[in-house]
């Protein structure tokens, strides 16, 4: 069998790599050698490093994108490239017509002909004077880079894009996929590139080494060893059909999102506060969930993409669409007092430019803020014209991080929805209730009919049908109203004035309470009663009035100072009413239309600047005993209170509801002009701008591009940079590094891929025959041979493959910070399954938030919500989760494409003495104990558990010491053990010993410590 | 600890081969820049602290922060950034301005006010005269402030720069104008570029540390962030009360022999993993836990000021040796340099007197003018301030106008005041001249990028050559701009 004889022929090869076959076969592991993090190797590939170099040497043709572009961006483009600002001899040789052309009899590059190419004299010239580049440059074009030159043009100097902006084409597989290992496209080529150079895969992985694998790439957690134990069963069966359905499962499970969304939220400078000074908080998890939720539903990456960048633009865009826009309303904001928020809104709008193009594209336009770009073809014009399609969002860094979206959760939108309907419900109550109170209290009030009015200055009042009184707006600035109204016969105890609306009239349109339209208020200086044939007056006494203005109470109209008087400002807006008791009670015979009953009601308004009553009512009622207004009546008064109550309940519910800052376009009136800022100043405005795309591929142009039109641009098929950036992204989560190593930068300065041929293979494959599907795509790649090889070192790939660029071996890299976490939690069963909602503070050491000017405080959360994953962890910018941090996770200022992974004492400390590791370890030490009662059997399960794999013999026996002497000390000492486990509050559960579990945690602590549990197997 | 020696020395073993410096470094052979190589060591993060494993037999050095090589000798090897944040006023402290006393109360000349930008106020404000008086001191004659007495007493050992200008006027955007050469979030600070370029002589202490009095600073952890630099170049925050480091003491109940016996069985165990699997990372884990362990000793001793003397303590004016103060970490930072700590940053964010001008500036002056003097005095005492770079300032200044009634001043950032102290710079200069109501330079205007590549140009490095590869581009502290200020250099 092929494999056992590749297998044979690298272990012969070094005693060593013989040695670690049986470990292999024993256990789980072999390999070597190199860890390859993804630590800064950019720079040392970047000059003229390419795959092709060597097939160059064979004299087959020169790929001019991956071989000859770079080395004349690297050591030519700074002064004939894309900048005209700084370009030289205006020649460039970014351009074919430029380079190839005579002039001054000399051409750079003459096709065919090397002699009378200046560009191969020039660079290899002695003469400072003539020597390219310029010895200022402090660079130099190396032999092999010349030799390329020479050959290219010897070939005709064919030219060619930058590599990256060719469109992937899938090339004729090599020779090695004929090979069985090489069945699968991927393998083929990876395999190819192996035996290019003298390389043979590893041997296929161990089952628990990939169980253990396959769920940290996939889901970010170790698996629980009941699964392992399956797998490994099953894989005797079958091991394709053992592995896919794993990998479905795993693929399944809600986890997966939560694991990819890590990811992107890097991309998306995801944090929970806004960054700058004040750094305050911001609910933006609403997109958070969305964007775990995306994931699982395994949304495609091209509305995936279109939602989050312009989902608002849709047509009647969902409640979800509108979410998605909150990506870039990530950017920061900055509420620092005395800030200009038109310059910070610009360097959001930058920022959003500088991420699209980045995160889809792998392109850093951010040189083109300030000049054109000098080795991509993005010029100052093109980026300023990009940017106008961004920079016509409603935001604008204020404050109140306007526009923002109500984002209730499904119980706050039940619990909104039934508060409200019962506040109708009350409303209608309490509707129906005030008209039969109206009703009833009419009842006990007889309307004063007037029969003949006037005033002192005999201008015009006039008699309505419902019994009031309007005055003519035209007459002098104070005025004495003069009523002769007319009661049935009956014994009267109280009357009640009415100061009502004006309706409209056809003189005079605008109905309003006071005769002064400005201000409609009235003063009532003195209201008189005066009755029977010798006008007596009767006296009044204010009891209740609607409103009183502050000093003009009702009173001040019944006493005999006419300065007083009662008014009602600020309530202009409503009708208005007083009751005032008549101190004797006013008899009225039945002699109709006698002079002895006659009655009069004097108001006299001589407060000035016509405030004066517009229309009156007088009223009268026999019986003061009983209520005479409605808010008296219980019922209502009830209702009016449960009323108030809910309004306060729904006002706070909706104040708890998260609001999300998304993306709303301005309306067209209201467009900025774009210009282009000088030197990258907004302060230093150049020309207008209309909005355009980047001509960086040929895409159709309708009109007048937006933020949609963008979005469909950077996912339409004939743009080639989308899907290679996005396949190589999710390979390098897989496989520790990108096949281009720089997934930052596809441009001209990145590093170029190692498998060319495989990147656009990949490309082609997750965009045209996976549709863009991301768990497709994972499935793809997880089924590989290559994926699945073992870890294995040996003389032949520490020498040919020492960072494992050719995947001769599977790669070892530290876990991200979160999965350290997550990890820890969930081998000590506390993990919370919890998914979604507000962002939640797990233990951190006190007095670390300590903004300038902010009173936020860490509040640590209670019950599950300490122990749920890391990505739900509360994301300060100025001060993000300590722990996490030392593990290299970022301050999510900006867009981050790649962690560069570290190892540094600082996390040796987290993972010893953080009282979140501390109690992890407890866990774990809870769970080994009652897994058994012989203490070795503890140590086999739990490590099993933890490390999916069999405990060695010396591995067991140095933790069995460990128990040992920590068992001494916590037995010498019972109030150490206390207070290791005093703020644990699960430690006490049970009947176990302290002294008995302080020990077990020292061992479970020492395997979360262990190089192999922080590490990617 | 026989047992933990031999792990140890078999991992230092695993770590001396470097096949990868040796062997690999072939293919780069053709490769002069040291930025390449640089790249390279980053990538085997073997040892945290430098020193360790630097300097064998073969001459290899290993380790992102083993030593390196600035591109010329430098003239100094170690830097204390006193940064005042909150922005000192430069007219309270140190640039006098007997015109603007005399045209208190007036408006500004209108020429001034073109294109002027203010945070808060109508920049057409009255004049503000300066609230202390300015007197000449030691043999250079330098005028400084009432309230700096002590300052007065090293004026021959310093520079004073009264021309700094920046381009932000704002404190987060401004703070981060200082200390990473950006305006923009994710660029590296200074202290991190130092660290980058030279790696760290602390064998059991983080190579950049920063100590914070006062509150929290406005720009958060990117001042002192690392950027796109790995993280092993961050500035690690000393915590003044507590545990100095995060995570530093053992948990509760464990003692230091417990703590022994884990890391001993967590390094036993990986060693066996390095045995059969041979990837060096594992024996950088190794050394992690044996540093971590030394860390867990040398950092609260480091705090322990117990052991300085009574005149030491009162000559930076500590009152209490375990209460936080500027002072304490003045006196902290000099502990941290002996011990061959790269880069301290001390940021004391107090200085934003838009009122209260008088008493605020006054009291600050009180906190921070004999600590300031007593780090000069002391590493001049010790014989390190010769190769030591001592700097001294904030973000921006204040303006000459007022702000509110009578006593208060506005961010001003056309002309503000820093001052330097140590090696390869000259003694006694007041470097720049600003106008007479101090709006703006009118001779040797430095901006920031100046300052920065100065400082550079001190450690041993050509600011334009200090350079990493990140999204394509050579990024370096100071852009595409700054000039070495040669007038201040030695």
């Amino acid at each position: 069998m092929l494999l056992s004889a590749l297998f044979n022929t690298s272990v012969t090869r070094s005693l060593v790599a013989r040695s670690l076959v049986s470990r292999l076969q024993r256990t789980y592991s072999i390999g070597f050698f190199v860890k390859c993090s993804a630590v800064g190797f950019m720079m040392a590939f970047w000059f003229g490093f390419a795959p092709m170099i060597c097939k160059a040497q064979e004299n087959s043709e020169i790929d001019f994108g991956l071989q000859i572009r770079p080395i004349l961006a690297e050591h030519c483009f700074h002064c004939h490239g894309p900048d005209p600002a700084h370009r030289e001899a205006d020649l460039r040789l970014d351009e074919e017509e430029s380079a190839k052309t005579l002039r001054d009899g000399k051409r750079a590059i003459a096709a065919s002909d090397p002699n009378a190419s200046e560009i191969l004299h020039r660079i290899a010239s002695d003469d400072p004077d003539l020597v390219m580049p310029p010895p200022s440059a402090r660079k130099t074009v190396t032999p092999a880079q010349r030799e390329l030159l020479l050959k290219w043009i010897e070939q005709g100097a064919r030219w060619g894009n930058q590599w990256s902006l060719n469109k992937p084409k899938i090339a004729p597989l090599p020779e090695s996929a004929k090979d069985p290992w090489g069945k699968h496209p991927i393998d083929a080529w990876i395999l190819q590139a192996m035996r290019d150079r003298g390389l043979e895969p590893a041997p296929p992985a161990p089952p628990e080494v990939l169980a253990r694998r396959l769920s940290l790439d996939l889901v970010g957690l170790p698996p629980e060893s009941h699964r392992v134990a399956r797998f490994v069963e099953e894989i005797q069966q079958g091991r394709s059909v053992a592995i896919a359905r794993y990998v479905d499962e795993l693929l399944q499970s809600p986890s997966f999102g939560e694991h990819w969304a890590r990811i992107w939220l890097d991309l998306a400078r995801y944090a929970d506060t806004k960054g700058y000074e004040k750094d305050l908080k911001r609910d933006l998890w609403p997109y958070r969930d969305w964007v775990i939720q995306a994931l699982n539903d395994d949304m495609p990456y091209d509305r995936f993409t279109i939602e989050q960048l312009a989902g608002d633009l849709l047509d009647q865009p969902t409640t979800s669409q509108k979410i998605a826009t909150a990506f870039h309303r990530a950017t920061l904001s900055n509420d620092e007092g005395g800030t200009d928020d038109e310059e910070f809104r610009i360097a959001a709008v930058k920022d959003r430019v500088d991420t699209t193009l980045q995160v889809w594209m792998g392109l850093t336009a951010g040189c083109a803020k300030c000049h054109s770009h000098k080795y991509d073809p993005i010029s100052m014009e093109d980026y300023y014209s990009f940017y106008a399609i961004w920079n016509q969002t409603e935001d604008a860094d204020r404050y109140d991080d306007e526009p923002r979206m109500p984002v209730p959760s499904f119980e706050q939108q039940s619990q909104l929805a039934s508060l409200q309907s019962e506040r109708q419900r009350l409303t209608s109550q309490l509707d129906r209730a005030q008209l039969e109170n109206q009703a009833l209290v009419e009842q006990r009030w007889t309307l004063a009919k007037p029969t003949a009015v006037d005033s002192e200055s005999h201008a015009a009042l006039f008699i309505e049908e419902d019994s009031s009184v309007r005055a003519a707006a035209d007459r002098p600035a104070t005025d004495t109203y003069i009523l002769e109204v007319k009661l049935p016969p009956g014994t009267y105890h109280a009357l009640r004035i009415e100061a009502l609306m004006a309706k409209a009239t056809p003189e005079d349109p605008s109905p309003r309470l006071g005769l002064n339209s400005k201000d409609p208020n009235f003063v009532i200086n003195s209201l008189e009663v005066l009755h029977g044939p010798t006008q007596a007056r009767v006296g009044l006494k204010a009891k209740k009035v609607s409103f009183e203005q502050n000093g003009w109470p009702l009173t001040g109209a019944v006493d005999d100072d006419s300065k007083t008087g009662w008014a009602i400002s600020p309530k202009q807006q409503q009708s208005h009413w007083g009751i005032l008791e008549l101190a004797q009670p006013l008899v009225v015979s039945e002699k109709v239309g006698d002079a002895e009953e006659k009655l009069v009601v004097r108001i006299v308004q001589s407060y000035g600047g016509h405030l004066m009553l517009h229309r009156v009512r007088i009223a009268f009622a026999t019986d003061a005993t009983v209520p005479l207004i409605v808010e008296e009546l219980p019922a209502v008064e009830a209702i009016a209170k449960r009323s108030q109550e809910l309004d306060k309940q729904i006002q706070s519910l909706r104040e708890s509801i998260p609001k999300l800052p998304v993306m709303r376009e301005l309306a067209s009136a209201s467009k900025r002009q774009t210009r282009l800022h000088r030197r990258g100043s907004f302060l230093d405005p150049g020309d207008a701008l209309s909005p355009a795309l980047p001509r960086l591929f040929d895409a159709e142009e309708a009109g007048v591009p937006d933020r949609l039109a963008a979005a469909r641009w950077l996912v339409d098929p004939r743009n080639p940079l989308t899907p290679r950036v996005a396949v190589n992204r999710v390979w390098g989560q897989i496989f520790g590094r990108g096949i281009v190593e720089t997934e930052e930068d596809f441009g001209s300065q990145g590093m170029l891929p190692t498998h060319p041929e495989l990147l656009d293979w990949l490309a082609i494959e997750y965009r045209d025959t996976k549709h863009w599907s991301l768990k497709e795509l994972l499935k793809t790649l997880v089924s590989t041979n290559t994926y699945q090889q073992a870890y294995v070192q040996d003389e032949q790939r520490k020498e040919r493959d020492p960072r494992n660029l050719w995947m001769s071996y599977s790669p070892r890299f530290r876990l991200s910070a979160e999965v350290v976490r997550d990890q820890a939690l969930e081998v000590a069963g506390l993990l919370s399954r919890k998914r979604g909602g507000a962002p939640v503070m797990p233990p951190q050491p006190e007095g670390l938030w300590r903004s300038t000017y902010s009173g936020a405080q860490w509040i640590t959360s209670p019950g599950e919500d300490r122990f749920r994953r890391g990505i739900y962890t509360f994301w300060k910018r100025t001060t993000p989760y300590p722990s996490m941090e030392v593990f290299d996770a970022t301050t999510r200022e900006v867009c981050q494409i790649r962690r560069i992974a570290t190892n540094t004492p600082l996390q040796a400390l987290v993972t010893l003495n953080d009282p979140v590791y501390v109690e992890a370890a407890v866990g774990m030490a809870k769970r080994w104990m009652s897994s058994s009662d012989s203490q070795s059997d503890r140590i086999r399960t739990g490590f099993a558990q933890a490390l999916c794999r069999p405990i060695e013999p010396d591995e067991l026996e140095r933790l069995m010491l460990l128990l040992s002497r920590a068992k001494e000390h916590f037995e010498a000492s019972p109030d150490s053990a206390k207070a290791l486990l005093s703020d644990i509050p699960f430690a006490s559960e049970g009947e176990v010993r302290p002294s008995e579990l302080a020990a077990w945690s020292m061992v479970t602590s020492a395997i979360l410590n262990l190089d192999e549990m922080l590490m990617r197997p | 600890m026989n047992h933990s020696d031999s792990v140890f020395e078999a991992a230092a073993k695993v770590l001396r081969r470097r096949w990868f410096m040796r062997d690999c470094s072939v293919g780069l052979a053709g490769l002069a820049a040291t930025e390449l190589l640089r790249g390279e060591q980053m990538a085997h993060s073997a040892s945290f602290f430098g020193g360790e494993f630097s300097g064998d037999s073969t001459g290899e050095k290993s380790g992102p922060l083993a030593p390196k090589p600035p591109h010329f000798p430098g003239k100094v090897k170690r830097v204390v950034y006193m940064f005042q944040a909150g922005a000192p006023s430069q007219l309270e402290l140190y640039d006098p301005k007997p015109e603007l006393a005399k045209r208190n109360g007036q408006l500004p000349p209108a020429e001034l006010l073109k294109g002027y930008r203010a945070a808060f106020i109508n920049p057409n404000s009255a004049l503000l005269g300066p609230k202390f008086t300015f007197a000449p001191k030691g043999q250079c004659g330098m005028e400084l402030s009432e309230v700096l007495p002590q300052i007065g007493e090293i004026a021959d050992d310093i520079v004073l720069i009264r021309t700094m200008q920046t381009d932000a006027v704002n404190h987060a955007p401004a703070q981060m104008m200082m200390n990473t050469g950006s305006q923009q979030f994710g660029r590296p600070s200074l202290g991190s570029w130092s660290l980058y370029g030279l790696g760290s002589e602390a064998s059991d202490l983080p190579g950049f540390v920063v100590l914070t009095s006062a509150k929290g600073t406005s720009g958060g952890a990117s001042n002192y962030g690392s950027g796109f630099l790995p993280t092993t170049y961050a500035g690690i925050p000393f915590r003044s009360t507590g545990d100095p480091m995060l995570y530093l003491s053992n948990p509760k109940g464990v003692d230091g022999q417990t703590q022994r016996e884990s890391i001993d069985t967590i390094s036993k165990l990986n060693q066996l993993a390095l045995e059969q699997i041979g990837d060096p990372e594992i024996a950088s884990r190794i050394q992690s836990y044996e540093l971590a362990y030394k860390l867990q000793t040398s950092a609260p001793e480091l705090m322990d000021l117990g052991t300085e003397s009574k005149e030491t303590l009162e000559l930076y004016g500590v009152k209490d040796p375990k209460e936080a103060s500027f002072a304490r970490n003045c006196l902290l930072a000099r502990r941290l340099l002996q011990r061959g700590v790269r880069f301290v940053q001390l940021f004391h964010e107090v200085w934003d007197q838009h009122g209260d001008l008088t008493n605020g500036v006054r009291n600050n002056a009180g906190a921070t003018d004999r600590p300031s003097a007593a780090l000069v005095k002391d590493l001049k005492r010790l014989g390190m301030l010769e190769d030591t770079l001592v700097i001294w300032g904030g973000e921006f200044g204040r303006t000459p106008m007022v702000q509110g009634g009578n006593d208060g001043r506005d961010h001003h950032n056309r002309s503000y005041s820093v001052w330097m102290a140590g090696g390869g710079l000259k003694k006694g200069l007041v470097w720049g001249k600003t106008d007479e109501l101090g709006f703006n330079p009118i001779e040797n205007p430095v901006h920031v990028h100046d300052l920065n590549a100065t400082i550079l140009h001190l450690l041993g490095f050509d600011h334009t050559r200090l350079t990493f590869r990140f999204q394509g581009r050579d990024y370096r502290l100071t852009d595409v701009h700054g000039n070495l200020i040669q007038g201040v250099l030695a």
